[in-house]
């Protein structure tokens, strides 16, 4: 039972698609090879892990690079989504009842990842254009209205927003991505002492960024997207830049060249695979 | 198009008629003396391929005895890759006993 539940675990490294198609056939082989013999169990285990992301690979590299940067792009502008839902929402939980404007952008930031989740693009796109432009105009009209945030910094997600409304695609991303996601936010919340507007956006950041290295060798977009979000909040920094602490100076002038090495670790996982 | 050891024997196993995953892993090992031990991922990932590739079909999925299993076959385009690469195998192996012979005869000249 236990050779079993190791084997399913092993078999999750292969895309869904395969899994459908010959899931249950591989486990059966794998079972019935090392059957009694747990060093050939392990063998064929440690080989389906390896196939199986090999597989992922495979499939990420048939996508083309700048398909892989604009679907990137697309998942930045979710991930700024749930950073600013985050920070809104640990916002309202301090300060109850607090402006209208901002429940407003609430609603719009649950509308786009919720049509996102749905695979509504386009929907998510618009939205979230709208979002960015209302965010514009108060930051430049009532300045002290929202975070601290410069006009800058929503510029790079709204590329995602863009692309995703003018070239939306039927993909819908798995329940579990959603569900971590939502988790991720939910968590970063109400778990007490991350009710701090910057912490929690960090926390959902930090997880972000460490699970796209942790998937990066099969899947760059993950990473490209969190690369996407540190050079936006790297460029709104420097808006401010004379006022912060030396290491958002320092994530200025870093973040850009992160996103340029994922771009073009992306190009050359791409090449291997091919 | 050079066939890999554990592609070559996975394919020769297929010669005689369609077997299952778990009889090609036992058969490649029969076939080659042990020298051919195919693991699970790697028997999946090179039949993948070689579906891809047109040299292998694969069939229905069914239960036999409690176990989920699919028959694979050759292809007239697998049994040609087959035969060219042992012809290629064949030919550099008398390309190099020829000249180890030749070797022999100069050494004990």
């Amino acid at each position: 039972m236990m050779r079993s539940g190791l084997a399913r675990a092993a078999l999750r490294c292969y895309p869904p698609v395969t899994r459908r198609a010959r899931g249950a056939e591989m486990l059966d082989t794998l079972l019935e090879a090392s059957s009694d013999r747990p060093a050939v169990f392990v063998w064929n285990v440690v080989s389906l892990l390896a196939a199986g992301l090999g597989e992922r690979a495979r499939a990420s590299a048939r996508v083309s690079v700048g398909r892989t940067i604009a679907e990137a792009a697309k998942l930045a502008s979710i991930l700024y989504a749930c950073l600013w839902l985050t920070a809104d929402l640990a916002v309202l939980i301090e300060r109850r009842g607090w402006h209208h404007a901002v429940l407003l952008y609430m609603v719009g930031l649950l509308i786009i990842l919720l049509a996102w989740s749905q695979g509504r693009q386009r929907l998510a796109g618009v939205i979230g254009l709208a979002c960015t432009a209302a965010v514009g105009l108060v930051v430049t009209r009532q300045p002290d209205l929202l975070l601290p945030v410069s006009i800058v910094q929503p510029i790079l997600p709204a590329l995602g927003y863009l692309i995703m409304a003018i070239a939306p695609t039927r993909e819908r991303p798995s329940p579990g991505a959603v569900g971590a996601l939502g988790a991720l936010v939910v968590v970063s919340v109400v778990v007490p002492g991350t009710n701090a507007i910057a912490f929690g956006q960090l926390i959902v950041l930090a997880t972000a960024s460490i699970a796209g290295l942790a998937v990066f060798a099969v899947q760059p977009r993950l990473a490209i997207a969190a690369a996407i979000i540190w050079t936006a909040i790297g460029l709104g920094m420097i808006a401010f830049a004379s006022t912060q602490p030396a290491p958002w100076k320092l994530l200025v002038a870093t973040a850009p060249a992160v996103l340029a090495a994922t771009a073009a670790r992306a190009r050359v996982i791409r090449r291997k695979a091919i | 198009m050079e066939l890999r050891p554990p592609s070559y024997f996975a394919l020769a196993c297929l010669i005689d008629g369609p077997l299952h995953g778990y009889a090609i892993m036992r058969r490649a090992r029969e076939l080659s003396d042990g020298r051919v031990r195919l693991s699970t991922g790697t028997l999946y990932a090179l039949l993948e391929r070689a579906i891809g590739e047109e040299l292998v079909t694969a069939g229905e999925p069914y239960v036999q005895s409690g176990r989920q299993r699919r028959d694979y076959a050759l292809t007239p385009a697998g049994r040609l890759a087959l035969e060219l690469e042992t012809e290629r195998m064949a030919s550099a192996a008398r390309v190099v006993s020829a000249r180890l012979r030749a070797s022999a005869r100069a050494a004990s000249a």
